[in-house]
């Protein structure tokens, strides 16, 4: 190249067309940033005339081929075209020259869209050369320590100082802090918080990462963080010992919130995004679990995708051959295996066996999973300290939907461990929470509140692993939904084609401790057409709230005749459920439609509840009655009272004939 | 066969970025053992070889003199490396199920 610099290029520029053509191609197949770009860059490069991928592939600017090093030479040399992309390091061949050319404008260019790219790429900065700015110049004056990172440097390891039964959390945020792909984010200051400060979660998140990755080593306490959970998630409000997995998904919760709070101002994001929240939290934890429920008589698959934050999974006893689960991977297979159900089939309208069975639609960026390892059966509680292996590489595609057609290639689905949280202890209420996190590629460590020790992978293998990655025992729910104060009632609309007897109800309430209430008077004797519709509350306080069943007899009433007799249709509606929170609870809640019932079974005042979606074993309920047929009316009278004549004739001559 | 197993792994390797990473890994690696240096300096005495016949050579004509005598010069250690890494890349092309919908 000649020292004045290429002719050509001045020409190539001057045509716009050209421009977006090279900047195109080289987003494209040069920096490849994102995964679309990523697939047409895998589909498309390799070379026309010997199919080979290389070396030093090259794309024409002015026809679509390309070529490796020999065929894309012959080519400009055959067609006369005169500029070609070199695919990997991204330069500029004028073939009228005969060499490489630069130009400022291009590099520019090409800086653009590298700086661009999702993804960052080494080789691309390789030749490039940083001019800093004069801020930039200001502040590498200051930093002048150089900090290396070798296999022995403790940068990112930090203590936490148990606060009093705090392990619980002490134990997530070490795992929080080195899930690489948030550490990049909180340090890249992606958050821009924008709210009043000292309340965001978000903020105070980004302000650990500065702590743990500025090189300290004193142990931290974190008084500060502790207080904001509590104000945000009253549930954890206690001092004492909780579940750690309550907890990671409280924070899960507090972080989506406070991200999308402050990310509103930023319209264009959240549309674009297509309806999936752009928040980080969302970005990296959400997956797609699909629920697929055929029905066994008319073959209909109907389908739901619901998004979820983590994997809780059962160690109980039952499984298909009678074994308790024993590695991780069994108990996934358990999880996605058919079930089968008896459910309203919305296409045959009636209720037949159906299998239901869940898979991956889609997995998200980090899966935690939780081993259910506390037991919650009715009045026990224990601990199942089963040992389940897991690997360290996990492959999930055997547990995706089957339908992936959409991805021309296979996947690659494989996840590797980084961090696992265990629960020593064994029982429920006493224990202790202690964390195995990944630091660096391959080197474990063990952090036991501010006592963080080296590990070696054998140990984290070995160990019982309740969180695998994060995530680990459940408190049982209904421990803790008792420690909420929240109410939860069953409000069921009795029609007027039938009723429930008060004095049954009384039964049920001394025998079975039921506290129910029955709104409306009740006249038992009294046909459907004159009696009055009744609403009956049940108030589930002290029940185990995942599962429930509540057994309420219903009577149907006699209905008035018809001309053809026949059958009256009686219909019971599926009972709502509602619940009622303290104040400060009632994100618990969540968005149910308000309604006002009696706040408990004495009647005494009114609340307002919100109806809650649940997941019930029927919808509503119809039944047939039968009915009486107004043509038989006459011969029915007649025979009556005949009936009833030689009735009175016969107990009054028995009357007569008896000696008194 | 051959040919489709070869293209299957190299096919394999991009659409896992495996190849990125071993590029980059190789990439390291020869920068740290020196290699690079050393193919700079071979670069620059070509130049100016070149130099004293009046003649600017292109890259063309660089890679051309000078990628056989760089590719001796790699040392083994990283060949090595490279083979053990691509290796284990492989190895999982059966392992993991890429190869059921080819």
């Amino acid at each position: 190249m000649s020292a004045k610099g290429c002719l050509h290029v001045q020409g190539f520029k001057r045509i716009p067309k050209n421009l977006d053509t090279f900047k195109w191609v080289h987003a494209v197949f040069v920096v490849a940033g994102n995964r679309k770009t990523h697939e047409t860059k895998i589909f498309n490069a390799f070379c026309r005339t010997c199919k080979n991928r290389g070396p030093f592939l090259h794309a024409c600017l002015d026809c679509v081929y390309f070529g490796c090093h020999k065929h894309i030479r012959e080519h400009t040399k055959t067609q006369k075209h005169n500029f070609s992309l070199e695919l990997t390091y991204g330069q500029l061949h004028c073939s009228s020259c005969g060499d490489y050319v630069y130009d400022a404008e291009i590099d520019e260019m090409t800086m653009e869209n590298k700086m661009n790219a999702s993804k960052f790429k080494k080789r691309l900065f390789d030749c490039t050369s940083w001019d800093a700015t004069e801020e930039e110049r200001r502040l590498l004056s200051h930093k002048t320590k150089k900090i290396c990172i070798t296999p022995e440097s403790t940068i990112g390891l930090r203590g936490l100082l148990n606060l009093g039964a705090t392990c619980f959390m002490n134990c997530i945020l070490q795992a929080l802090m080195h899930t690489p792909l948030l550490r990049d984010y909180f340090l890249t200051e992606q958050h821009n918080c924008n709210s009043v400060p000292g309340v965001c979660f978000v903020c105070e998140i980004s302000k650990l990462y500065q702590e743990f990755y500025k090189g300290d080593r004193v142990p931290l306490a974190l008084p500060y963080l502790l207080h904001l959970t509590w104000n945000h998630a009253p549930h954890l409000a206690e001092n004492k010992q909780q579940d750690a997995h309550e907890f990671f998904i409280a924070t899960l919760n507090i972080l989506h919130k406070h991200c999308l709070d402050t990310m509103h101002k930023n319209n264009e994001l959240l549309e674009t995004e297509n309806g999936k929240c752009p928040c980080i939290i969302d970005k990296i934890f959400t997956g797609g679990l699909q629920s697929d429920l055929v029905c066994q008589n008319c073959n209909v698959v109907s389908t739901t995708i619901d998004p979820l934050w983590d994997f809780s999974l059962d160690l109980g006893p039952v499984t298909l051959d009678g074994k308790q689960p024993t590695s991780l991977k069994a108990v996934l297979e358990r999880f996605t295996r058919a079930e089968l159900l008896r459910v309203m089939c919305s296409n045959c309208g009636t209720y037949q066996e159906s299998t239901k069975r869940l898979t991956m639609k889609t997995l998200p960026v980090v899966i935690s999973f939780h081993l259910k390892r506390f037991q919650h059966s009715k009045k026990i509680k224990k601990k199942i300290s089963t040992v389940i292996s897991f690997p360290e590489m996990l492959d999930m595609t055997p547990f995706m939907s089957s339908s992936s057609t959409e991805c021309p290639y296979p996947q690659d689905n494989r996840y590797s461990l980084f961090a696992v949280i265990n629960h020593l202890g064994t029982s429920i209420n006493v224990g202790h929470y202690t964390a195995y996190v990944r630091q660096q590629r391959d080197i474990w460590y063990k952090c036991d509140d501010h006592i963080i020790t080296r590990a070696d992978l054998k140990e984290v293998l070995d160990s019982e692993g309740e969180i695998k990655w994060l995530i680990e025992t459940a408190t049982p729910t209904s421990q803790l939904w008792q420690e909420s104060g929240c109410k939860l009632c069953l409000k069921l609309d009795i029609s007027r084609g039938m009723f429930v007897n008060p004095d049954e109800l009384a039964e049920l309430n001394r025998t079975q401790k039921l506290q129910i209430l029955l709104d409306g008077n009740v006249d038992t004797e009294a046909p459907a057409h004159e009696a009055s519709e009744h609403t009956v509350y049940v108030y589930l306080n002290d029940h185990n709230i995942e599962r429930l069943s509540v057994k309420i007899p219903v009577h149907l009433r006699y209905q008035r005749g018809q001309i053809t007799g026949g059958y009256g249709k009686v219909s019971l509606r599926k009972p709502s459920l509602l619940v009622w929170c303290p104040k400060q609870l009632s994100m618990v809640c969540g968005r149910g439609l308000k309604v006002e019932a009696p706040c408990d079974e004495t009647f005494s005042k009114m609340c307002v509840w919100k109806n809650q979606t649940y997941q019930a074993l029927f919808d509503d309920v119809e039944l047939f009655v039968p009915v009486g047929d107004l043509d038989d009316y006459p011969l029915v009278s007649i025979v009556s009272l005949l009936l009833g004549c030689a009735g009175c004739v016969y107990i009054l001559s028995v009357l007569s004939t008896t000696s008194l | 066969m051959p040919q489709e197993y070869d293209s299957r792994a190299s096919l394999h390797l991009d659409v896992n970025q495996g190849l990125d990473r071993v590029t980059e890994l190789v990439q390291t690696r020869l920068i740290e053992s020196g290699w690079r240096d050393q193919v700079k300096l071979l670069c620059r005495k070509a130049i100016l070889e070149s130099a004293s016949n009046k003649h600017v050579p292109t890259v063309d004509e660089l890679i051309a003199q000078i990628t056989p005598k760089a590719r001796a010069m790699v040392h083994d250690a990283v060949k090595r490396e490279l083979l053990h890494e691509l290796e284990l890349i492989l190895v999982n092309v059966d392992k993991t199920g890429y190869a059921k919908s080819f």
